[in-house]
């Protein structure tokens, strides 16, 4: 979106949106981007709240123990620092010192960091720097550790290490969206030289977005599956007309464009993202290039759910909806047929429904530009998740063959782990607040730096479940934080993920905190039901598990707790 | 020269946010509301991607009215 279109943004009504506070420290002109982030804030029904400090005056902001930036207390700290700047210094700096540029500069962006976590608890965006070469030493700067190109690259290098160690820290991957965007389109030297402004007033949209997709990711507001046609899609051709020989995949004719995208898709399904397939073919014809097809990237056992059938796509997605317990909003429907994008889109406009270029071998460029997947976390468990789901459907299948729940629930042999949060649990429950929000019954967000400050504190009791069963191991599927107060153990967050729905888990768990809280000498549990769009699924929870409702808490006296039934073991 | 001056109708009206706006070879910046340094960035770059040309840095600091603006058009049009 140019930047213009985006202005128009500007005048229309946010007053129904998520408000979110957001500062912008900049050390060039910062007006059109904090402008871009305003209006781009309406495509992601977000209302900025903004803080713009004065033209250049970063440090001030940071050092000012009392400074406007920490009256304002921003939830997220967008850091806009320029490689303009960053060269101004590299320039004056004799040549040895040119040689520890990039170590010095990291330190002092380190220093700062350091001063922002000691006064406030935000989350801090920064963009890598823009690598520029400056020709002094041609190519060959690519080998002098004194070139500014050398020097660039080596601190992006080292901010990235750096950043991971610092769970509150996001880069945004400048130079990648500049390299995409052309130097044309990305740089004017006129807005520069005249105005300070160190980016095309086209490229403020852009950057904007890139921060908005990371605010919308660290709200939980993820893409979670990945649903494929295939006929034109995964390969080119028709495989009920042409034939396993000749679909286009691979060495085949443009074969090679719908091979890199496969390659891509694997990628995602690597990293955690669930496959589906949605075909309308008989379903024997639409599996053989997977099981047959010497080229095929993809495989039969990368998708958790393969629907290929005669049923309209919108049917098959209102299935896979049942199947996967994920929303229509964390969905991505990618097909080249322009009927059933619509077909789709008019179903379900929740659904992120990509306008595929017309040219195949443009698809591929074209979603990733998209940043659809964006997140702010990542841990093992996400590698396993196709299996999981796999797993599920097995048991679903199993399901069928016993004659009541319970029967079925004891069939399962389902074991549960209990522990305290642990650094390796740690990152897997920052993303379960983020992610969960159905099973969860007040949908606080906790950033991998807050869950690590809980786990250090006396104020609370927070446990980790795992759950196993004969078919697999679920992993970690449920968090609970309990606050200590006077007699008291107030429920701050209970959150599961709806993989386990049904199996009786939070009578499991309810029965071990009674427990806890018995041995620690607390006298109640108490509860809060906070509803949002999607938790309606825990409305009736704390009932269910025995609460009694005073004004809005609810309260459950430990001494006269019988445990529930369930058909889980303490592992 | 109407041509011109149309054209550039339209696009004052686009960056001002003011579609009832007219202009004339004597407007200048005091004329128009919201008329100052980052406005004139925004009407500047909408002119030259408008008519595909660029005004050099300098020219577009100093346009006095509109119809300097107008003057540099024509020179750079004519030219193709």
């Amino acid at each position: 979106m140019d930047f213009l279109t985006l202005r128009q943004n500007l005048t229309k009504d946010f007053s129904d949106f998520k408000r979110i506070k957001i500062a912008l420290l900049g050390d060039s002109s910062t007006q059109f981007l904090a402008q871009s982030l305003r209006g781009y804030a309406y495509e992601y029904q977000f209302a900025f709240e903004l803080f713009e400090s004065e033209y250049n005056q970063v440090e001030q902001e940071i050092s000012s123990p009392n400074s406007e930036l920490y009256h304002f207390s921003p939830v997220y700290l967008f850091l806009f620092l320029s490689t303009q700047k960053l060269q101004k210094d590299f320039y004056k700096k004799p040549g040895d010192e040119k040689t520890t540029f990039a170590e010095d500069t990291l330190k002092k962006i380190e220093h700062l960091l350091a001063l922002i976590n000691a006064k406030t608890n935000t989350k801090i965006l920064l963009p890598l720097f823009s690598e520029i070469n400056d020709y002094s030493f041609g190519n060959f700067a690519t080998k002098v550790e004194q070139s500014l190109i050398y020097q660039l690259k080596k601190l992006n290098f080292l901010l990235m290490e750096f950043a991971k160690k610092c769970p509150n820290l996001f880069l945004i991957d400048l130079p990648s969206l500049e390299r995409e965007t052309g130097d044309s389109l990305t740089r004017d030297k006129k807005l520069y030289i005249s105005g300070d402004f160190i980016y095309h007033i086209d490229f403020f949209p852009i950057i904007a977005k890139h921060v908005c997709d990371i605010i919308a990711a660290s709200l939980g507001k993820i893409k979670k599956c990945l649903i494929v046609d295939l006929d034109n899609t995964l390969w080119g051709g028709i495989i009920g007309e042409d034939g396993i020989e000749r679909i286009q995949i691979g060495g085949l004719g443009i074969g090679k464009a719908f091979t890199e995208l496969q390659q891509w898709i694997l990628e995602l399904k690597n990293r955690g993202i669930i496959l589906a397939v949605c075909s309308k073919n008989d379903e024997d014809t639409a599996k053989e290039p997977f099981q047959k097809h010497q080229e095929m990237v993809l495989r039969l056992d990368d998708f958790a759910l393969f629907l290929a059938n005669r049923n309209s796509k919108a049917e098959n997605i209102k299935y896979l909806k049942s199947v996967l317990n994920i929303g229509f909003d964390s969905m991505v429907f990618v097909d080249d047929s322009p009927f059933e994008r619509n077909l789709v889109k008019s179903h379900f406009p929740e659904i992120c429904v990509p306008e595929l270029p017309e040219d195949p071998v443009e698809y591929l460029t074209f979603l990733q530009k998209l940043n659809l997947f964006e997140t702010t976390s990542y841990s093992e468990e996400d590698q396993n998740r196709t299996k999981q789901y796999q797993q599920e459907s097995q048991r679903t299948a199993s399901q069928m063959t016993f004659s009541s729940e319970d029967e079925y629930l004891e069939s399962l042999e389902m074991k549960c782990n209990v522990k305290p949060f642990d650094s390796f649990t740690i990152p897997r429950i920052a993303q379960l607040t983020q992610r969960s929000n159905q099973f969860n019954l007040r949908t606080i967000r906790y950033s991998e730096s807050d869950i690590k400050s809980i786990t250090s504190s006396d104020e609370y009791i927070a446990l980790s479940f795992s759950l196993k069963d004969k078919f697999g191991d679920n992993g970690l599927i449920s968090a609970v934080i309990l606050k200590k107060e006077t007699e008291t153990l107030f429920l701050d967050t209970f959150i599961m993920s709806c993989r386990v729905l049904r199996r009786g888990v939070e009578f499991f768990i309810l029965n071990q905190l009674c427990k806890i809280a018995e041995e620690k000498g607390f006298a109640y549990i108490t509860g809060e039901y906070i509803q949002t769009s999607k938790n309606g699924l825990v409305k009736n929870l704390l009932a269910d598990l025995g609460f009694t409702q005073k004004n809005d808490i609810w309260q459950l006296a430990v001494g006269s707790y019988m445990p529930n039934k369930t058909f889980i073991s303490k592992d | 020269m109407q041509h011109f001056l149309s054209d550039l109708t339209k696009i004052f009206r686009t960056v001002f946010q003011n579609p009832l706006l007219e202009i004339s070879k004597e407007t200048k910046a005091a004329d128009i509301d919201g008329w100052d340094s980052l406005q004139h960035f925004i009407l500047i770059l909408s002119i030259e991607k408008h008519f595909n040309i660029k005004f050099t840095t300098e020219e577009s600091r100093n346009f006095l009215n509109v119809g300097q603006i107008i003057d540099s058009l024509e020179k750079k049009l004519n030219h193709q």
